[in-house]
Order: C-alpha cells, then sequence, then structure tokens
C-alpha cells in the first residue's frame, strides 16, 4: 500500500466524514443541554429534500444550503414544540420526526417531480483550492481541495465547539443539561437554553443534508441519507460529548469505511475467500472497540445529569 | 385511480358496496399493482407502473396501484384484500418480498388471479410467478463494455451479493469476455441498496483501481456509479430503467426491463382462459421481456468492430444460439 493509493482514500473519506460530523456536532450540543433528540435522521433527510429544491429551482448552490439549514430547523421547532413547549416524551417525539420526514420528503418530491419526466440534477460546488496549501504533499489534496461548503462546514463546527466549552453561553447550555433545577434558580432560561440547542442541532441536521446533496450527489432519491443520522446519535456517545472529539469519531468512521470498499476490492471482491460482509461490518467493529476502550478509561460518565428528562418549572425529579 | 396506505383503511370500509357493481362494470380487465417503493423511482417500481399505465392508455386494462407498501402482513394483507374484495381479476403484487401474504392471500381469494416476481418458479391454480431475466441484457451492456474498455478493468457494483445482481454481474463479465479475452472485473458489495453516497464511493474507488466501465445492481447504487461516472468521464450501465439522463455522456447503455410485454400477455392469458393454473413467465431478450438501449450521446463511440459484435449477440440471443449462462452464485 503505497501513498498514491492512501490519498484519494482519504480524501473520499473526508468528504463522506462531513455530513455526518455536521448533524452530530449539532446533536451533541443538544444533548448537552438535557434534550435527546433523535430526529436527526429525519432532520437531515428533510435538509437533503430542501436543499436540493432551493438549488434546483434558485439554480444556486448557496441557496439551497440555505434552504437545506430551513429544511432542518422546520422539523427542529416541531421536536422543540413537541420536547419543550407540551413536555413529550424525548424518544418518542424523535421518532415520530423520523417517520414524518421519510414520508413527507417522499411524497413531496414524489408530486413535485412526476414519473416519466427527466429526473433532475443539480450542478453542486465546483472544487476549490487553496493556494499554496493544496500544494504540500499529501496532506494538501486531502484537505484543501475540497469544495468552499467543507471548509465552512469545518469552520462552523470549531466555532460550535468553542462556543460550547468556553463561553459563558456555553455554560449555561452545559448547566441546564446537567442540573436544569440550579440552572433555573440562577436565573437562566432552562426552556430557551433548550430551544437554542434543538435549533442548532435541526439546522446542522439539515446542513449535513445540504453538503451530502450539494457537495457529493447532486441529485435527490427516497431516503437518500441512509441511516448517517442514526450514527450521527452514536456518534455522540462515541465522542463522549465533546464536539471536536464527536466530529472525530466522524472521520474515524468515514476513514474506516472507505477502507473496506477499497479492501474488499483487493480481496477479490464477490469471489474472495473472505465474506464481503465481514469487510462491511468492520466500521462498526472499529467504532465499538473504540468506545469500550474510551470507556474503560474515563473517569467519570460523561453522559449530561439531564439527558432525555423534560423540565418542568417547579417540580422535583 | 391512486390507492395510498393511508387510504386503504377507509378503502376496505367501501369494499362490500364497490365489489356489488364493480363486477359488472366494466369489460377491461381490472388488474392492481403493489409495488415496494414510489412509482418515480427509474427503476423496478416505475417500470411496473408505466407498463400497466400503457396497457390502460391503450384501452386493454383499467388499473390501480398502492405504492410503497411495506412487507409486513398488518399493511400488505388489507391492500390485497381490498383490491380482491374490488374485483380487480388480476393483483399484480410487485416485490419478493411479499411471498407470505401472497400465499395467504390467493388462497383467501381463489377467483382472483394473483402474479408474484418471485423468479423462483413457485406458483398455484391462480398464482403466476415472473421471473427477472436482467442478466441476458448485461451481457450484451457487457459486450459493448469489453469492446470500448481502455484500460481492461471493469468495475460491478452491487447493493446485495443476492442471485439476480450476481447473475447480472456474471453475465456483463462473460459478455466482456467474448470481445475481450483477458477484461479484469473488480467488484465491491455496499450491503445497501438505497445509499447513493456509499455506492459512489465504492465505484469511486473501482476507478482508482483502473475500472472505466461500470455495471451496477440496485437502484440508489445505480445513482451512486452514475454519479461517480459523470465525475471522473466515465461509463455506466443503467439498471432496469433508462437513467440516462442523469449523464447523459456517461451513461453508455441501459438495461431496461419491459413489463408491458409481460403484463399484455397476462391480460391476454385471463382474457382466453389461460391464466390457469398459473405458469412461471420468463420475459428475457428473446421474448421481449428484457432490451438494451444503446446510448447514441455516450462520450464514446463504439467501434464498428464492436457495434457488430452487440449486433450479433443480440440476433444470437434472440434466436436461441446463444444462451447466456445463469450463474446466480
Amino acid at each position: 500500500m503505497n501513498i498514491d493509493f492512501l490519498i484519494p482514500l482519504l480524501s473520499m473519506a473526508f468528504v463522506l466524514s462531513i455530513p455526518v460530523g455536521l448533524a452530530a456536532v449539532g446533536e451533541c450540543i443538544c444533548q448537552r443541554t438535557g434534550l435527546l433528540n433523535l430526529g436527526v435522521e429525519g432532520m437531515m433527510l428533510m435538509g437533503a429534500l430542501t436543499a436540493f429544491l432551493g438549488a434546483f429551482y434558485f439554480d444556486s448552490s448557496w441557496i439551497g444550503v440555505l434552504t437545506g439549514v430551513a429544511g432542518g430547523v422546520s422539523l427542529g421547532i416541531l421536536m422543540g414544540v413537541l420536547c419543550i413547549s407540551i413536555k413529550a416524551e424525548q424518544v418518542v417525539s424523535g421518532i415520530v420526526v423520523v417517520l414524518l420526514s421519510l414520508g413527507l420528503t417522499s411524497y413531496l418530491y414524489g408530486s413535485l417531480f412526476h414519473v416519466g419526466t427527466t429526473p433532475p440534477r443539480i450542478e453542486g460546488l465546483a472544487l476549490l483550492h487553496i493556494p499554496l496549501l493544496s500544494n504540500i504533499p499529501v496532506i494538501g489534496p486531502i484537505l484543501f481541495q475540497q469544495t468552499s461548503l467543507v471548509y465552512a462546514s469545518l469552520a462552523l463546527i470549531v466555532l460550535l465547539s468553542w462556543m460550547l466549552e468556553r463561553t459563558s453561553l456555553g455554560l449555561a447550555l452545559q448547566a441546564v443539561g446537567e442540573k436544569p433545577e440550579a440552572g433555573d434558580a440562577a436565573g437562566l432560561s432552562v426552556d430557551g437554553l433548550r430551544w437554542f440547542g434543538i435549533l442548532i442541532s435541526s439546522a446542522m441536521a439539515g446542513l449535513g443534508g445540504a453538503v451530502l446533496i450539494i457537495a457529493q450527489l447532486h441529485l435527490f432519491a427516497d431516503h437518500i441519507t441512509a441511516g448517517r443520522g442514526w450514527i450521527a446519535i452514536a456518534l455522540v456517545i462515541f465522542g463522549r460529548w465533546k464536539p471536536l472529539w464527536v466530529f472525530a469519531g466522524a472521520l474515524l468512521f468515514g476513514v474506516v469505511d472507505a477502507i473496506q470498499l477499497k479492501i474488499q476490492v483487493v480481496a477479490g471482491g464477490i469471489d474472495s475467500a473472505i465474506p464481503f460482509e465481514l469487510f462491511q461490518a468492520l466500521p462498526y467493529v472499529i467504532t465499538m472497540a473504540v468506545l469500550v476502550l474510551s470507556a474503560m478509561r474515563a473517569r467519570r460518565n460523561a453522559q449530561p445529569s439531564a439527558l432525555g428528562i423534560p423540565f418542568i418549572k417547579g417540580q422535583k425529579h | 385511480m391512486r390507492i395510498t396506505q393511508s387510504t386503504s383503511c377507509s378503502l376496505l370500509i367501501l369494499t362490500a358496496a364497490l365489489s356489488v357493481s364493480s363486477a359488472h362494470a366494466a369489460e377491461k380487465t381490472k388488474v392492481a399493482l403493489v409495488l415496494p417503493a414510489e412509482i418515480n423511482d427509474l427503476s423496478w417500481n416505475q417500470r411496473a407502473y408505466e407498463a400497466a399505465k400503457k396497457l390502460s392508455d391503450e384501452g386493454k386494462i383499467e388499473f390501480a396501484y398502492s405504492e410503497a407498501v411495506k412487507p409486513d402482513a398488518t399493511t400488505l394483507d388489507p391492500i390485497i384484500a381490498g383490491y380482491a374484495q374490488q374485483g380487480y381479476r388480476l393483483i399484480v403484487t410487485h416485490s419478493f418480498t411479499y411471498g407470505k401474504s401472497v400465499a395467504r392471500m390467493n388462497g383467501q381469494f381463489a377467483d382472483v388471479n394473483f402474479a408474484w416476481p418471485g423468479g423462483i418458479g413457485k406458483t398455484a391454480e391462480n398464482l403466476a410467478d415472473y421471473d427477472q431475466p436482467f442478466y441476458q441484457g448485461y451481457y450484451l451492456a457487457g459486450v459493448l463494455a469489453g469492446g470500448m474498455t481502455e484500460s481492461g478493468v471493469i468495475g460491478a457494483v452491487t447493493g446485495f451479493d443476492i442471485p439476480v445482481c450476481h447473475a447480472s454481474m456474471a453475465a456483463f463479465e462473460a459478455g466482456a469476455r467474448s470481445v475481450k479475452p483477458d477484461v479484469k472485473v473488480l467488484s465491491t458489495v455496499t450491503g445497501n441498496f438505497v445509499d447513493v453516497a456509499k455506492a459512489k464511493q465504492a465505484a469511486l474507488a473501482l476507478a482508482d483501481q483502473g475500472a472505466d466501465y461500470f455495471m451496477s445492481c440496485g437502484q440508489g447504487v445505480t445513482l451512486g456509479t452514475i454519479e461517480a461516472a459523470k465525475e471522473r468521464n466515465l461509463g455506466a450501465t443503467s439498471y432496469v430503467g433508462d437513467m440516462s439522463s442523469l449523464a447523459p455522456k456517461n451513461v453508455f447503455a441501459s438495461v431496461v426491463w419491459n413489463l408491458d410485454v409481460l403484463l399484455d400477455r397476462m391480460v391476454a392469458d385471463i382474457g382466453a382462459n389461460s391464466f390457469r393454473p398459473g405458469k412461471a413467465y420468463s420475459f428475457g431478450v428473446p421474448e421481449g421481456g428484457i432490451s438494451v438501449i444503446v446510448h447514441p450521446d455516450f462520450h464514446r463511440r463504439p467501434s464498428a468492430e464492436t457495434t457488430a459484435a452487440f449486433d450479433k449477440a443480440l440476433v444470437d440471443i434472440k434466436s436461441g444460439t446463444l444462451k447466456v449462462a445463469f450463474v446466480p452464485k
């Protein structure tokens, strides 16, 4: 295995990690406020559809990005109303959002683009070569020859991580996830901060869906996110509720997934003596192994104490 | 008439009233399609819908359909029962996964005819089986790819290594080898029929290994390989339906399933009272059930030899002198 073999592989893995990484970092922030958003898959899928529609009808990738975010947020508002305003069960609400999105996206796409018509396709964004940096051997082609949307996504992830870990707003978000009663007594608006969390999470999931469509696939098909939202939720636990670790998990998952596709080919594909299912299981096996190791090494439980519990003012939990 | 899952409950309530009147209402055969996914998928389901639409436009049938129907008994059984009670004479249950429900329902509604795409010859008095010999088309597409490949490496991306996919891949390879004996085939299984991004990644990985022509099995899988072919300016094959409009310069051939020919025969058999006992319908290239579209806008023109080899293989398969081997695993 030489370096020429690795460059396209890592570059591909990097691009494919971005959608799931964005959704996972958003989910991480939401969970830190104590709200378990299980609707990520639905929000990503809605974001993918609305991004596609925006880019298609307005003939602009950037409008597509905005409509993608808006699509995610529209389901985020629904999730917020269910879980924060009327204190509904969070797990059930999340699953409802996913099921709604699966049906609604399929219905909307089907009714807008009728059978027999030419399947629509958008142009997407061109790759942007950053001067000087893109010429660095190995790292250059992997990190610095991507679409501008990928750079913007990375900047956003770093910004959100900084916001959560280093600002007073971040501290307040964490406080309502750990001890909402204490936060409330200290004058914080628990509901307000959780609304902030769900809006960030749904916007990031919508953005993830938009990146999938606009930077990679340029078309829409039913359930095109194919379970990436669920992987995002798993990555939050994997990254122990730290945004940058969560994103690192997304990168690791992407790399192992890209590698398994390569190994399959090298091993002889379908005619290989080793069943291809073993290669397919590889990303999940590695993720589980790292999860177990990190849990063994951790000194304390990193899960926000109030995760999944609705906050009702004045009521003891 | 369009019947969705959500309306199937209210439909059941109406069935008693409807079944009395509709039995004598029309002379056209009433055909119902039950489909596993949406009718705009450019592939498996769209081809079935278009076939019924065509026969309906020709005045041969009257049809209704239910799309995106899950194969579980609580969803599927009431839908099939609804059509049966409404006087539909042929119910096409267009998914292998519907097998168990169909086996329950065809006993319950002995006067209704059923068709199921098992491809395993499982028939009953009122139940016909129809297969999907896509592999015969993939042989022909393989002849083209073998003639046009510059690297001599062909990439195959399949969703699962199931018989229909494996046989298509093997036939594609055999077709390519018939014109270029040293062609190498690299294959990847994505483990998923809907993940377009993963299929694209798999195809790009194959391209990195030198593949310049692709075959693929699965609707989402094929959307991914077409995207990869477009990105690297290579050649892809579309699956079951014509997907060339996605990338006219990069889809060299489409293996197309002409369900209208099959459905037309079934309806004719019902009209002639020869549908029963249920047959195993096999409509491949010789019967016109499978055809291959060679796309003129593809970025390369096949050489005269390649075109001649393709035409010869087509004639030979149609006349029966060439039997494409079915290699299910």
